[in-house]
């Protein structure tokens, strides 16, 4: 007799799958619907990046929007995504038309202009109410061609030299000029082993430091008219100094990088200097790492030309056309600016006001914070506008030098010459193809 | 001991199985024993570069898997996959079953033309595709909401199943189902009564892979989902301990860790129960 | 002992046969419907107009495009990165699969056999795949760091490395490549051999023994039994293990993000860059489209290959 075995076995396994699919519709029931607003009330939906200060967005999540919201009558509800999924979400919402009021992203996003509305008017409040916006916000969120406003920035994020005081004093230098950070890396690699760490990676800080180092010897992507302008004398000088740099003060780590390397690289106590947010003194406080008292803060460096550097993000906010409540975001933007104060401290100094005479002590605070050690060690922040640029100085932030700043092309550029791949004259006639063609593709859109 | 040569029952192999097993086993697991050990190491233990990764050099802590509990909404995303996972792998098995079969024994070169056609899908990447994706998710008024990954998750799973189980179906020796419709069985009651029990193995890895594309996936997830508290675990976990430049190591790797070992558990549990029980070899 | 009530029909009269064969013809088309329906709804119209963007100069912030023709195609051809993008992405994809297949069967065949710890070591051997890709390879960042590698110290234990020699496993183009491929094929290593797991154990028993009567030796048991039969199988392991290292993001955006300056980037990271970061969406559609061809002829290769295996 033939029996067909198993059968048994399949009417069991049906059983549980039925069992855990019931049991996890009664839970998926309480998440379908995800209990927004009544037709009554008004919302205004935020989304944020996930601060690198947690306690920023306590503040600003379970404090500040809820007093906001109360007075106003609005629920207001914020979102909050890490850095690297913004440009995926603003896309996803621009596509499906729908999405939130208010959309942070930490880097000038001109290619969604025609998206967003004309953030003039609450430019224009603000300075009304709050003093005049700093040059920094304005270059970072109006397009020259189509004279709009395609954000709103409250904020910004300044870009200091992280150094090893300790290692410096030691060869008796301290970091002012390029030829500084050259030969005094160069002193103290000799001396204690210790490297220079500046990214020669496809990242952030990489992109930021390359700039700096690019616009202080008085080369740029493009001129302040906005045609491509890579290809020069000043690129070329910058780009055999930065193989020098690496190949007499620094080791082929920094081709490894992300974005949180150097920060480990200068706490783990294996750098003598760096270029990033205050992140790295930050950490080092809140986790008592001994290296941390060793680590100071200095201004842009000097090069040739100037002494720039860049910020190290920019906070921009944008109002979709499609958002629901345009009315509620812009009255949002503005009422924030007026208690920017509030945020400057919660975020422990990390945004820098755009606004600035909404921090008026703004000196004082940084000059005497408990945290530090020593107290003052974050007053050399206080003149950071005498210093700090945006990307795509000299002129403003548009989709072209945002596409040059995604895909590399300029950290690209430095790490082949630096490595010996090409030579610097090659690698720089390679980035500037690349320059060129994408202007060439962003002017025949219109947006450039 | 089914499908196993009588040669490699000799002795002599024994040792050889040990060195080759204990190999793999270190290159599979090794960056799990570090995570394990990661996640209830202290900050200040893991930053020392002269630390031995693999052991504690000071005291063990429960902060990060504190912090993973209590500061994010972990539970919750553990529980959101779990649902999504579930209802994908139902769906993705009413419509792969049949599928498969149907490509293994009844459609010829029609159904090998259409069986590459639905794996073409697979060509144009979610980083793309997730645009107009959007827009349908939106459309349906699923913004925001889990039934969008659920509705979506089995454009990419299906195919893969399908294709699986249409292997695993080839496999099978033709005979067991004419003897089942000599006996008076139609095609189909064949399928059900005997090709789906011997291949409740096939079916069973069918669904473990089901579940771990699901909870793997990341484009959609982050796409499609706004608020918190309804991410998966594959999405709301990088978003939440990756700030900035600042990696909670401790707390993601305890993360990685809780993430994947029930279902390594659960998929060992079940797989050596049904391999256990069947008999194969009716046709006697 | 059941026994069967059905009707038993009688000899194989024409009519009964063709009855048969539509039935089938119906069945099958039935039976695989539902499963081409679904997918054809959802997908069809975003999978088209995914293709349209690649012809189109449609931006991440526009709604509005305009048919360009194949301007995007012919422009990255010419980029050095593109050309960079497209060798990596079958150099990964072909070598992490060709190790992955010999090291799935001979994991495999071990796993088949009885012994004492086998549930651990199958657990173990599943959690590369279980892992979601983006906490494992957040993982992998830390394993292959330029300071704190996990791998480095090992290695330094053993005393391979000098003590103060440090691999950059992430820096260096062939090294960054080998460090890819790596962590494709811990990755993928579970799948396949799970798979070809559940194909073995499918083999009836008797067709071993038979072949031991016969008095086969291990190799040619092996390869003139077994692996045809698993071939069905295994190719949908190498295909799906294929697509799966080919159209990966993640691994790469998480450990190198395309470098050392491009020696990693492959086609679908640099769509993503292109794409979204980067905004230009139409071209970072017609980098990803890129894959079509390529996957196409894979998988005629592959199915072919198969088909000759097959055993009925």
């Amino acid at each position: 007799m033939r029996r067909y075995s198993g059968t048994g076995v399949s009417r069991r396994t049906f059983i549980k799958t039925a069992g855990s699919v019931a049991l996890a519709a009664g839970v998926g029931a309480s998440i379908i619907v995800p209990g927004r607003a009544s037709a009554q009330q008004k919302t205004l939906k935020i989304l944020q990046w996930n601060h690198f200060v947690p306690r920023y967005d306590k503040w600003f999540n379970e404090t500040y929007v809820k007093e906001w919201g109360e007075k106003n009558d609005t629920q207001v509800i914020v979102d909050n995504i890490g850095l690297a999924g913004l440009n995926s979400r603003a896309a996803a919402e621009v596509s499906a038309q729908q999405g939130h009021d208010l959309f942070m992203f930490l880097w000038p996003p001109p290619v969604h202009e025609d998206q967003v509305i004309d953030h003039r008017e609450i430019y224009e409040e603000c300075e009304q109410k709050y003093g005049k916006a700093i040059d920094l916000a304005i270059k970072s969120t109006y397009n020259l061609k189509t004279k709009k406003f395609y954000g709103f920035s409250d904020s910004y994020v300044p870009d200091p030299i992280n150094y090893r005081k300790d290692l410096w004093d030691d060869v008796g230098m301290s970091p002012q000029t390029w030829d500084d950070i050259r030969t005094g890396g160069r002193k103290i690699k000799l001396k204690h082993g210790i490297p220079v760490g500046i990214g020669l990676a496809s990242e952030i800080d990489t992109n930021m430091a390359l700039r700096t180092i690019m616009y202080s010897f008085g080369s740029s992507e493009q001129n302040a008219e906005g045609m491509p302008a890579l290809k020069s004398k000043e690129t070329l000088e910058a780009i055999r100094f930065v193989k020098a740099l690496y190949e007499e003060t620094m080791t082929d780590e920094v081709f490894t990088w992300d974005a949180s390397s150097n920060n480990r690289f200068m706490l783990a106590g294996k750098g003598s200097l760096a270029l990033n947010a205050i992140s790295i003194t930050r950490t080092g406080e809140e986790k008592k790492i001994p290296v941390a008292d060793t680590i100071w803060l200095a201004k842009a460096a000097q090069g040739p030309v100037r002494q720039i550097g860049l910020e190290h993000v920019m906070d921009v906010y944008v109002i979709w056309k499609f958002a629901e409540n345009i009315e509620g975001a812009k009255r949002f933007l503005v009422d924030y600016i007026g208690n920017f104060r509030q945020g400057f401290m919660a975020s422990e100094f990390y945004n820098f006001p755009c606004f600035p005479q909404t921090v008026p002590d703004l000196q004082q605070l940084i000059s005497h914070d408990a945290n530090a050690n020593p107290p003052d060690k974050y007053k050399v922040l206080e003149d950071v506008l005498n210093w700090a640029t945006n990307v795509g100085y000299p002129g403003y932030a548009n989709a072209a030098i945002d596409e040059i700043f995604s895909t590399w092309v300029i950290s690209t550029m430095f790490a082949q010459a630096a490595v010996g791949k090409l030579t610097p004259a090659e690698a720089l006639d390679q980035a500037d193809t690349e320059v060129k063609r994408i202007f060439q593709k962003w002017r025949e859109r219109g947006k450039v | 001991m089914a499908g196993v040569p009588a040669p490699l029952k000799r002795w002599g192999m024994g040792g050889a199985r040990f060195g080759v097993l204990a190999a793999f086993v270190a290159f599979t697991a090794f960056p799990f024993y570090w995570m394990l050990i990661t996640t209830f190491k202290t900050t200040a233990d893991l930053l020392n570069p002269d630390n031995n990764p693999f052991l504690f050099n000071e005291p063990p802590t429960l902060e990060h898997l504190h912090l993973l509990f209590s500061e994010t909404l972990f539970g919750q995303w553990l529980l959101n996959t779990a649902f999504v996972g579930v209802l994908v792998v139902t769906i993705t098995l009413a419509l792969a079953l049949p599928a498969g079969y149907s490509l293994a024994r009844l459609t010829g070169r029609l159904g090998e033309q259409l069986g590459i056609a639905i794996f073409l899908t697979y060509l144009v990447p979610p980083t793309i595709l997730f645009i107009p994706l959007s827009r349908v998710v939106a459309t349906l008024g699923l913004q925001d909401s889990l039934w969008s990954l659920i509705l979506v998750y089995p454009s990419f799973t299906v195919p893969f199943c399908t294709w699986l189980l249409m292997g695993f179906f080839k496999a099978i020796p033709r005979d067991l189902e004419e003897a089942a419709m000599i006996d008076g069985y139609s095609r189909f009651g064949a399928f059900v009564k005997v090709v789906i029990p011997i291949s409740v193995a096939g079916i069973l890895t069918v669904v473990i892979f089901t579940f771990t594309l699901v909870t793997q996936e990341f484009v959609y997830a982050l796409t499609f989902i706004t608020a918190a508290s309804n991410y998966t675990v594959s999405v709301g976990v990088p978003t939440f301990l990756v700030r900035g430049d600042v990696y909670f190591w401790g707390s993601l790797m305890g993360a990685c860790f809780i993430a994947s070992m029930p279902i390594a558990i659960l998929y060992n549990i079940f797989l050596d129960r049904f391999i256990a029980g069947f008999t194969v070899g009716a046709v006697k | 002992m059941a026994v069967l009530q059905r009707p038993v029909p009688g000899a194989w009269s024409p009519r009964r046969l063709s009855r048969l064969l539509d039935d089938e013809r119906w069945l099958g088309r039935l039976m695989l419907a539902p499963a081409i329906l679904y997918i054809a709804l959802l997908i069809a119209v975003p999978f088209f107009l995914a293709l349209y963007y690649s012809l189109s100069d449609i931006t991440v912030g526009s709604r509005v495009m305009h048919f360009v023709g194949l301007k995007h195609f012919s422009a990255i051809l010419r980029t050095p990165t593109f050309q960079q993008a497209l060798k990596n992405t079958l150099l990964f994809a072909c070598a992490s699969q060709v190790v992955v297949l010999i090291l799935a069967n001979v994991l495999a065949q071990v796993l088949m056999q009885d012994f004492r710890g086998k549930w651990l070591v199958r657990c173990l051997v599943l959690l590369p795949w279980v892992a979601p890709i983006s906490l494992g390879s957040i993982g992998w960042l830390w394993i292959l760091d330029s300071i704190y590698s996990v791998v480095n110290w090992m290695l330094q234990a053993i005393g391979i490395l000098g003590p103060a020699r440090r691999l950059m496993w992430l820096g260096k183009p062939d090294l960054a490549m080998i460090s890819i491929i790596t962590v494709h094929v811990w990755r993928l290593l579970p799948l396949a051999t799970v798979i070809l797991l559940a194909g073995l154990s499918s083999i009836p028993q008797d067709i071993h023994d038979a072949a031991a009567v016969d008095g086969a030796g291990f190799w040619r048991h092996h390869l003139q039994i077994t692996l045809p039969l698993v071939t069905p199988i295994m190719t949908v392991a190498v295909l799906f293990g294929f697509v799966f290292a080919f159209t990966d993001m993640i691994v790469i955006y998480v450990l190198t993000r395309g470098g050392p300056y491009n020696s990693t980037q492959v086609l679908a990271s640099l769509a993503f860059f292109t794409g979204i970061d980067g905004g230009d969406l139409a071209e970072g559609a017609a980098i990803s489209l890129f894959l079509f061809p390529l996957l196409l002829a894979v998988v005629i290769i592959l199915l072919r290959l198969a088909r000759r295996a097959e055993v009925t």
